[in-house]
């Protein structure tokens, strides 16, 4: 019955262009990591596990890889939190619904050079943020947002977290759209409130879309980039530095060789935690 | 009804989208490959040239040539290459100017992949520490316009000219001040660090704060150290020891007493409260302000803002520059030259090079210099400098009192030493662990590099 | 019914106020972006929030002046869409095969996929095989570069969501004789609606905004987008705010307009679901 009705043949073109053109040179980069592939040198030599080795030697790589955590699980957890309920109050009966969607979903199409440079200057100890705090006589918190050690990784995660939650809430609202409504409606009938819809009802019909949004928000954080790069160049020194802005420094540096291997490192530790954040929540899912 | 339209409309923009790319790709394939191999359109015309018998009369190829340009689009460039197209109507000309974050990146993967562009606009320090000239570049200096060069040592790497420069020598770097601040309080020009310091006591005590740090821009946290640390290694063989692994920068005390000076700024409470939070944008409006006596700037402070008129004018009358004075009468430091390179791999090398001698004509070089005014790079062209350029000009360059700067002298690529002099002025490092670091990288960089002695 | 109607009303229109005026909070940078837009250099660059004191078209025209807009914006639209039909046909038909047919080849093929969300895109090896395939600096390289690259997170959301599409459906389809194209096309896709709707958005703006891949590999400005020549205007020492705004905002226009138009689709999928119902 399978063969006949779900045919291979569906994912021939999917799987072929992806082979080809994506995981082949994806490997072929890898095997560069266990060399000393660098810009000075033409030849290239193997040289195994040394570069992993210089890796643990590294002292500044446990403050990235200490920010990269912490990143992500912040942003993953404040990302989905408010995109699922931006969706929620966008999928009721608003009249400006759509007018509400398109201005939470602005700040993802926004480039990340200016948000770089908006930022930058809303986050200045004399910048908007910091006004309107001590105007309201909160001027205690009124920090050094980016240029203070403790607090920078912080405004980071939060500035990403206003650039992200429009996708999620995009995501989350595409599955709300998708329940039919005669089941809110039964249920109501039913005498439940809004919130025992939600967690009855709602969300183990969009448990999907909670999976990909965490999952996503997830490989997001550790894969971070631009956020930290344009908003503080993984400064003040090596404060805010991620792993990518490290992969970053070495790539200018002309150290390829290096790199690539912590490429590699990044790549195999995001793997392994989506594969166990993915059985952990495909068991969720079941449940529910 | 509906399943029935959308199983029709699918397919049908499918056809239409197919038909489309292939045209395009179509063309793009006639355009690609007149732009990739220029040689095969020449054969082709040269082939129709031939055809009608006699004529053996050369007809031009048609060529493009491209170039990589890092810094905003700039009137010359446009003009220059009108004035080069009008006298030679078969080329044509690609500038792309990409993110400037990525420039390197973008540079070397093209290298790697060879498909580099004919020029780029690079400096000279970096191409000589990064990019392996001999082996990727065309040496130049043969050619009639090395031959007119001001000052070509500034040029040269490894004794040889790869590029055709756009200023003599690099911008002066030292420490811009107030100058009605200066004469008001009547401060002498600190010829050495107790008077610079005396001078920001008696600021201090006036309620003007001495220094301006905007130690956010690495480029900038670095130019303390980066005219001083050379200051203490000339006339001497430090540099050369540390680049040939006989030396290590933790050993030479001077080194440390350098970036102590620099940190002490902070420490003393002579610097800005925001220093580390200050982008170089603010250096500008902050040294005209009135409330900071001095900033760790160069000779480009109004060119860097030039965007707005205002603010460039009154910098170029209202500031001045002296050397940083880590030791006694020091000579101002310089920067590195820019200058387009020539790749080893063009298919136009002989076009280009006519470019280039085309560009460095003078009356091609002066449109350049009225829109950036730099130390002109050719001895018969001249240059209007503004005030502030020609201050350091009469009391530095023309006396000869000037040296290279730290980061020309070291071997290897700078950039991780700009993150640890931030983390110093943070207050994550000593001075001491912060040359202790840059040990350690010297070291890395250097191995890879497979430079003689590591 | 209007007894509900007139009981929503009130608290309807409590939660309307306090999402609008989050809203707006939300809105101050990109406020600062559109407004700066027409402001002058020097205002521009003081990042405040103040209306212009003169409302300048100016930055508009010399983008339209010293870029090539109508190349460029053919360029992005060619590029875009060309992707995005392919992602959505090659990503919808792989990820029904990968649910339906829960066997381990299909198991393996899915980590495959996601695997492609984790890894990096690695220039040079892959410039090196456009290069084989002599299509390097091409549109048609930019395009199935955009395919490829799109592919893991089309098949991620594709696969979650036609998990929710009960399989009787399609073996309904089975029994009444049609074959496996026509389910596809006639039962699943229109199910699908709202995410196909919502991967259009996502690719669309994605692709759009994107300069990594014409900067590595379309090495003919000719063939650039958009979004590239914004470095005209920015660099590391020399930056126009006003003009760089002012080109943000074009660039944006088609990305918000494909959104709102999408956001109708996303809401008439609820027709096709009160239907399946």
């Amino acid at each position: 019955m399978d063969r006949n009705y779900y045919p291979y043949y569906f994912t021939y073109p999917a799987v072929i262009l992806f082979l080809l053109i994506f995981v082949t040179p994806t490997l072929i980069g890898f095997g560069y990591a266990f060399t000393d592939w660098n810009i000075y040198n033409p030849e290239i030599n193997f040289v195994g596990f040394e570069n992993f080795k210089k890796i643990l030697d590294n002292d500044n790589l446990q403050l990235c890889i200490r920010n990269t955590v912490f990143f992500a699980l912040f942003t993953c957890i404040g990302r989905n939190i408010i995109g699922l309920l931006l969706a929620l109050a966008l999928c009721s009966r608003l009249k400006t619904k759509v007018a509400l969607r398109t201005i939470f979903y602005l700040p993802v199409i926004l480039s990340y050079i200016v948000v770089g440079v908006v930022f930058t200057m809303v986050l200045h100890p004399e910048g908007i943020l910091n006004t309107i705090l001590s105007a309201v006589g909160l001027e205690f918190m009124a920090l050094q947002w980016l240029a203070d050690r403790n607090v920078v990784m912080f405004t980071v995660s939060i500035v990403d977290i206003w650039k992200g939650a429009g996708f999620h809430m995009v995501i989350f609202i595409a599955a709300l759209m998708s329940i039919p409504h005669e089941y809110s409606e039964a249920s109501k009938i039913d005498g439940a409130n809004a919130v025992q819809q939600f967690f009855k009802i709602k969300l183990p019909l969009i448990m999907q879309s909670v999976t990909i949004n965490i999952i996503l928000s997830l490989i997001a954080g550790f894969k971070v980039f631009e956020q930290v790069y344009l908003l503080t160049n993984g400064g003040p020194g090596y404060a805010s530095s991620v792993m990518n802005t490290v992969v970053f420094q070495m790539l200018g540096e002309g150290t390829w060789g290096m790199g690539t291997a912590i490429n590699l490192v990044l790549f195999i530790v995001i793997a392994v935690v989506t594969l166990i954040a993915l059985a952990y929540l495909k068991r969720k899912e079941i449940e529910i | 009804m509906k399943t029935r339209f959308n199983r029709l409309f699918l397919p049908v923009l499918l056809v239409i989208l197919l038909a489309f790319t292939s045209a395009c790709g179509s063309a793009e394939k006639k355009t690609d490959s007149s732009n990739s191999s220029s040689s095969a359109e020449t054969k082709a015309t040269e082939k129709a040239v031939e055809k009608p018998t006699e004529k053996p009369a050369e007809k031009p190829k048609n060529t493009t040539i491209t170039m990589m340009w890092n810094s905003t689009k700039k009137e010359y460039v446009d003009y220059i290459i009108n004035q080069y197209k009008s006298k030679n109507p078969n080329v044509q000309f690609d500038v792309q100017i990409t993110d400037v974050n990525q420039y390197d990146n973008i540079i070397s993967t093209r290298i790697a992949t060879k498909n580099l562009t004919d020029l780029i606009m690079h400096n000279v320090v970096d191409v000589a520490k990064k990019y392996a000239a001999e082996r990727n570049f065309v040496d130049l200096s043969d050619q009639p316009f090395a031959q007119r060069l001001a000052a070509p040592e500034f040029s040269k790497i490894r004794g040889k000219i790869y590029c055709m420069p756009f200023s003599a020598s690099g911008p002066a770097l030292g420490i811009l001040y107030n100058k009605k601040i200066f004469s008001d309080l009547q401060l002498p020009i600190p010829k050495n660090y107790d008077e610079l310091i005396s001078s920001c006591e008696k600021m201090k005590q006036k309620g003007i704060t001495p220094f301006y740090f905007a130690n956010k821009a690495g480029w900038c946290a670095q130019l303390w150290p980066l005219t001083t640390l050379c200051e203490f290694t000339k006339g001497t063989d430090i540099m050369d020891k540390i680049n040939m692994n006989k030396l290590k920068h933790k050993d030479v005390p001077e080194f440390e007493k350098a970036l102590q000076m620099g940190l002490d700024f902070v420490k003393k409470g002579y610097a800005n409260k925001d220093q580390m939070s200050a982008d170089w944008e603010s250096i500008g409006p902050a040294i005209l302000s009135g409330k900071y006596g001095m900033v760790a700037f160069g000779s480009f402070a109004a060119g860097a803002f030039s965007a707005n008129k205002e603010v460039a004018d009154r910098i170029a009358k209202e500031t001045a520059l002296f050397a940083s004075p880590g030791v006694e009468d020091p000579d101002m430091a310089m920067g590195s030259v820019q200058g387009l390179f020539l790749w080893n791999g063009s298919k136009n090398v002989d076009e280009v090079k006519k470019f280039l001698e085309f560009w460095s004509q003078p009356e091609n070089m002066s449109v350049e210099y009225k829109e950036e005014p730099l130390f002109s790079a050719f001895k018969d062209v001249k240059v209007e400098l503004d005030a502030l350029q020609n201050d350091v000009y009469d009391k530095y360059i023309s006396k000869g009192k000037i040296m290279s700067q730290y980061n020309d002298q070291i071997a290897v690529d700078v950039t991780e030493l700009l993150k640890l002099y931030q983390d110093m002025y943070a207050g994550a490092k000593t001075p001491k662990q912060v040359l202790e670091a840059w040990d350690k990288k010297v070291e890395e960089l250097a191995k890879a590099a497979k430079l003689p002695d590591w | 019914m209007a007894d509900s109607k007139a009981n929503k009303k009130l608290p309807m229109s409590f939660l309307e106020l306090l999402m609008i005026v989050i809203g707006i909070i939300f809105l101050i940078p990109i406020l600062v972006v559109i407004f700066g837009s027409f402001k002058t250099q020097l205002e521009a660059g003081m990042y405040s929030l103040f209306f212009p004191t003169k409302w300048q078209f100016d930055n508009y025209f010399t983008v339209f002046k010293k870029i090539n807009v109508v190349r460029t914006f053919l360029n992005n639209t060619i590029m875009t869409t060309a992707s995005i039909v392919f992602i959505i046909i090659f990503s919808s038909a792989a990820s029904f095969t990968i649910v339906r047919r829960n066997n381990s080849l299909m198991n393996l093929t899915f980590k495959v996929f996601i695997s492609g969300l984790v890894a990096s895109l690695m220039y040079i090896p892959t410039i090196r095989v456009f290069q084989a395939m002599h299509l390097m600096n091409t549109r048609t390289a930019a395009i199935i570069l955009y395919i490829a690259l799109s592919l893991p997170f089309a098949v991620f959301l594709f696969t979650g969501f036609i998990k929710s599409i009960p399989r009787e459906l399609d073996e309904a389809a089975f029994v009444d004789g049609c074959s496996s194209l026509q389910t596809f096309f006639g039962i699943i896709v229109p199910l699908l609606k709202p995410v196909i709707f919502t991967e259009i958005i996502i690719a669309f703006m994605w692709i759009w905004n994107d300069i990594q891949i014409p900067m590595f590999f379309l090495n003919d400005s000719k063939k650039w987008t958009m979004p590239m020549f914004i470095y005209n205007f920015v660099s590391l020492y020399e930056r126009e705010w006003n003009v760089v705004y002012a080109y943000l905002v074009l660039i944006s226009v088609p990305v918000v307009m494909v959104f709102v138009a999408a956001q109708k689709y996303i809401v008439s999928g609820i027709m096709a679901g009160a239907v399946k119902g």
